[in-house]
């Protein structure tokens, strides 16, 4: 249990590590600085994140959550659809900060983690402005914990080519199973 | 009336006699009906009874068997003990159809044990042939292959199997270093799997299974007409508790993959 009982305020944001294969790491925060975590930098975006709320158990429990960051330019809209954004891992941290330095506070593991998981789906909102003929995007990622993740796995391999092609793919021992199920042997025949 | 007149009276009274349905003339037609029967089987036994090099025979037409392969079986994994019978996944005749060769695949090679960073080993412990324990030679040029014979749970010995069945036994890929004897056996020599199944390759590796390729010689006479029922006990030296859900947890293949930096494991 964190012991907050020293601090007349406090202030607290919330770290998004997104890592998008064969694109990029994505990092952003809804913090008012750029903000490292591990040696990584966290790129603030202010009121432009915003993230569901989540509630704190003793024990690991799964649940989804979802992050919308809104103000997306349109050009950007394709660059983010181009990429294999569903499966993506994602990671969400709890940073502590004083309200009075905005600096983080002195407590052991500050970061916390907050929610590990990957990301299931994706919805993407357009606001069409009239007045000044723009548009701007709003991009709601919604996520899958590890727990559920976990209780949904069907992990091995069944004896057919392609479950053993799968995890080895030069293997063919299992290829002529699917074959066998339907082949007669004439064994011993001259 | 001449002589022939009097043969066909004779004869035609016989022949009312015979198609009347009188209890004698019945009593007559069931003499006629078994005699010529009885000359029937007579010709029959003649021929039986004519010198082999003169007898016409019929060649075995062998059997014709069906491989109990699913592709929709799982492989199962093993920690510590147990018995599991063996899933087929391939098979294929060879030697003039005399041979079938059967590939049985067991379970999932495990990964490396947690508490002394070593591989865990997995072998075989007895094996079961149709419900009875296989005893196999332990001297020659087959030694920890070929079966000698069986015994059923009263030991009574069954010698119908001797030199028809050889099971050679992999664990972890089809490789020759691989090739391990039933536990009690030590082998005179080993070979990768693929050089002995028929149609297999260097690129039938079976990696991270644990596996039996199984010679059966065709027999009428002593019953080996069916491909037998296997039973194989397995043995994984990764037997603590922790160790194994250790592995549970981090495997990739079979396990939950979770990443081992994300367990606390100290």
């Amino acid at each position: 249990m964190i012991d907050l009982n020293g601090y007349q305020a406090i202030q607290t944001a919330q770290f998004c590590r997104v890592d998008v294969p064969g694109y990029a790491v994505l990092r952003f925060s809804d913090f008012q600085l750029p903000y490292i975590i591990s040696g990584e930098t966290y790129q603030p975006l202010g009121k432009l994140l915003s993230m569901s709320s989540t509630t704190s158990n003793l024990r690991a429990v799964s649940g989804d959550m979802s992050i919308t960051i809104s103000g997306i330019p349109n050009s950007s809209i394709a660059e983010f659809l181009d990429n294999r954004i569903r499966g993506s891992e994602v990671s969400i941290y709890r940073g502590l900060f004083s309200a009075a330095t905005g600096q983080a506070l002195a407590i052991t593991g500050n970061p916390f983690g907050r929610f590990q998981g990957i990301v299931s789906n994706y919805l993407v909102e357009e606001q069409f402005s009239s007045q000044d003929q723009t548009a701007t995007s709003t991009i709601t990622m919604q996520c899958t914990s590890v727990q559920e993740l976990l209780s949904n796995r069907i992990a091995g391999r069944a004896t057919n080519g392609a479950d053993q092609t799968r995890f080895y793919p030069t293997d063919q021992s299992m290829d002529r199973v699917i074959s066998l199920t339907r082949s007669n042997l004439n064994w011993g025949a001259p | 009336m001449s002589f022939l007149d009097d043969l066909i009276d004779i004869g035609s009274s016989a022949l009312d006699f015979v198609t009347s349905n009188s209890v004698a003339s019945n009593v007559v037609k069931t003499a006629v009906l078994g005699w010529g029967v009885s000359k029937i089987s007579s010709q029959v036994n003649k021929q039986n009874d004519l010198p082999p090099q003169a007898q016409t025979t019929q060649p075995d037409p062998g059997v014709r068997v069906q491989a109990d392969a699913n592709p929709e079986n799982r492989v199962p994994v093993v920690y510590g003990n147990a018995w599991l019978g063996g899933m087929i996944t391939d098979a294929a005749l060879a030697d003039g159809n005399q041979n079938l060769w059967v590939v049985y695949t067991i379970s999932e090679q495990t990964g490396t044990k947690l508490s002394d960073s070593a591989q865990s080993v997995i072998t075989i412990g007895d094996v079961l042939i149709n419900d009875e324990v296989a005893v196999f030679a332990s001297t020659g040029s087959h030694s920890g292959v070929q079966i000698s014979f069986t015994m059923d749970r009263d030991n009574n010995v069954n010698h119908s199997l001797s030199g028809l069945g050889r099971l050679y036994f992999y664990s972890g890929s089809s490789a020759a270093a691989d090739q391990i004897a039933p536990e009690g056996y030590s082998l005179a020599s080993t070979a990768a799997a693929y050089s002995r199944m028929p149609n297999w390759t260097s690129n039938h590796t079976m990696d991270d299974l644990v596996f039996c390729v199984a010679r059966w010689s065709y027999n009428r006479e002593y019953g080996l007409t069916s491909i037998p029922r296997l039973t194989f006990q397995v043995r994984n030296n990764m037997t603590k508790a922790g160790d194994c859900v250790y592995d549970y947890m981090t495997n990739t293949r079979y396990g939950a993959g979770i990443q081992p930096q994300d367990i606390y494991s100290a």
